[in-house]
């Protein structure tokens, strides 16, 4: 969301660098909670890269097997 | 629709309460346990430090609300930002997944402290009886009257708020502030990522976003409610985690982590204490459930009909999207029963921080 707020700042009238700030914090967050997990439990991991990696097949299937055309939502 | 149209309804309070009743769901009584296991003395810095980051994605939700109002919520404002690409559906689809998750943390909740409160022998089998149960019962319910749960559901955010606040108030007069000294906080790394993995617990927040088109003068009341609910739940979360930590030996939190909140009102409230705690857990789980059920259902509905699900998914049947409440609901049941409350919490706080960042691709 802050990524999505950044890109759109001049639309919502909003100080970019706050929402980049963000960006760099939940991604530095979600960096510091995988490390985590691989130090302590990296069955874990597994997972979670299932969980991306599910959600990136089903939407790419969609795409490359052209399954329905994809619009913006309103 | 403009801002002073009679159709909207939802004011300031109302709007904050959204905000709050999301949050305060079922996420602290899941984690508080996990987040002390993880940092020790140092739980209340770890909820702070969650709170910032839920604190500055704030900003961007008010921002984006205020001016693109929809009930697509996060979606609409992926979709929007980026267009429809895959990078935007897969983190569509990475959020209904999400849902899922939080659906199971909750479930698993519910029968944790349910399963302490009615039985020991067989504590296992009634965890596994009540997580089935509250999420098959409580879909039905859903199915059978909407409207009844969602009436019942401000009563649950009140009484769950009381017995919250009851427990801080109460709890603060016997806090050991050495249990609470740096000297008791896990080490940085430890507590910076205790702090990440409990972030699910200020999930909910969002909620606002998706009435931002019912809200009345929403240039005003968006960022006002998302500011107070925010820093509200913050400032609650820091106090239960130090009341819990101060009253009660961490290695007694850690042994009743999955019901540690129960188990933190026992020195100041008794067995009477811990039955009530562990009754407000089960109904604020139970509302959780039933929230994020539905949520989840709309949201399969809304990314049906952007094309990135199948067709069915987008049909509705009484007036609801029930194969995407279905699945939901199957998918929960499973997840909830085969895995535990650390991985659940990971993978969730995963879930949410990705979406919260949504970097450009």
């Amino acid at each position: 969301m802050n990524g999505a707020n950044a890109k759109m700042a001049a639309q919502t009238g909003s100080r970019r660098g706050l929402s980049v700030v963000g960006v760099i914090l939940c991604l530095a967050a979600l960096v510091i909670l995988i490390v985590q997990t691989a130090i302590t439990t990296p069955s874990q991991l597994w997972i979670l890269a299932g969980m991306v990696g599910l959600s990136f097949l089903i939407e790419g299937s969609f795409r490359v097997f052209k399954i329905r055309p994809v619009r913006a939502s309103s | 629709m403009t801002s002073k149209d009679p159709q909207r309804t939802i004011g300031f309070l109302e709007a904050t309460s959204i905000g709050v009743g999301g949050m305060v769901g079922g996420g602290i009584f899941a984690v508080l346990g996990l987040a002390v296991t993880l940092t020790r003395g140092g739980a209340p810095v770890a909820f702070a430090l969650a709170g910032l980051v839920a604190l500055v994605t704030a900003y961007s939700y008010t921002r984006l609300s205020v001016t693109l109002p929809s009930q697509g919520g996060t979606v609409a404002f992926l979709d929007k930002a980026f267009g429809p690409g895959l990078l935007t559906g897969t983190l569509n689809i990475l959020l209904w997944i999400s849902y899922m998750i939080m659906l199971s943390l909750y479930a698993y909740a519910f029968g944790s402290y349910g399963a302490e409160l009615f039985a020991t022998a067989s504590s296992a089998i009634w965890r596994h009886g009540l997580i089935t149960g509250s999420v098959v019962g409580l879909t039905a319910l859903n199915l059978l009257s909407a409207k009844l749960i969602g009436e019942a559901e401000d009563v649950v955010v009140g009484i769950k708020l009381i017995i919250l606040l009851l427990f801080v108030a109460l709890g603060s007069w016997g806090i050991d502030a050495e249990r609470l000294t740096p000297a008791t906080w896990a080490s940085p790394l430890n507590l910076a990522a205790g702090g990440m993995i409990i972030f699910l617990a200020y999930e909910g927040f969002e909620l606002i976003a998706n009435s931002a088109a019912d809200i009345r003068q929403p240039e005003k009341t968006l960022p006002r409610a998302f500011y107070t609910s925010v820093l509200f739940v913050i400032a609650l979360y820091v106090l239960i985690a130090a009341v819990a930590v101060g009253n009660l030996p961490i290695d007694k939190i850690v042994a009743a982590q999955d019901f540690a909140l129960a188990a933190a009102a026992r020195p100041f409230l008794g067995q009477a204490g811990f039955a009530l705690i562990a009754v407000a857990a089960m109904l604020s789980t139970a509302s959780a459930i039933n929230a994020t059920l539905y949520g989840a259902a709309r949201l399969s509905y809304i990314i049906a009909k952007d094309g990135e699900l199948p067709e069915i998914l987008e049909k509705k049947i009484w007036n609801k999207p029930m194969e995407g409440l279905l699945i939901t609901t199957v998918a929960t049941v499973f997840i909830a029963n085969m895995v535990d409350l650390s991985s659940l919490s990971t993978m969730g706080s995963a879930g949410f921080l990705l979406s919260c960042s949504s970097s450009p691709p």
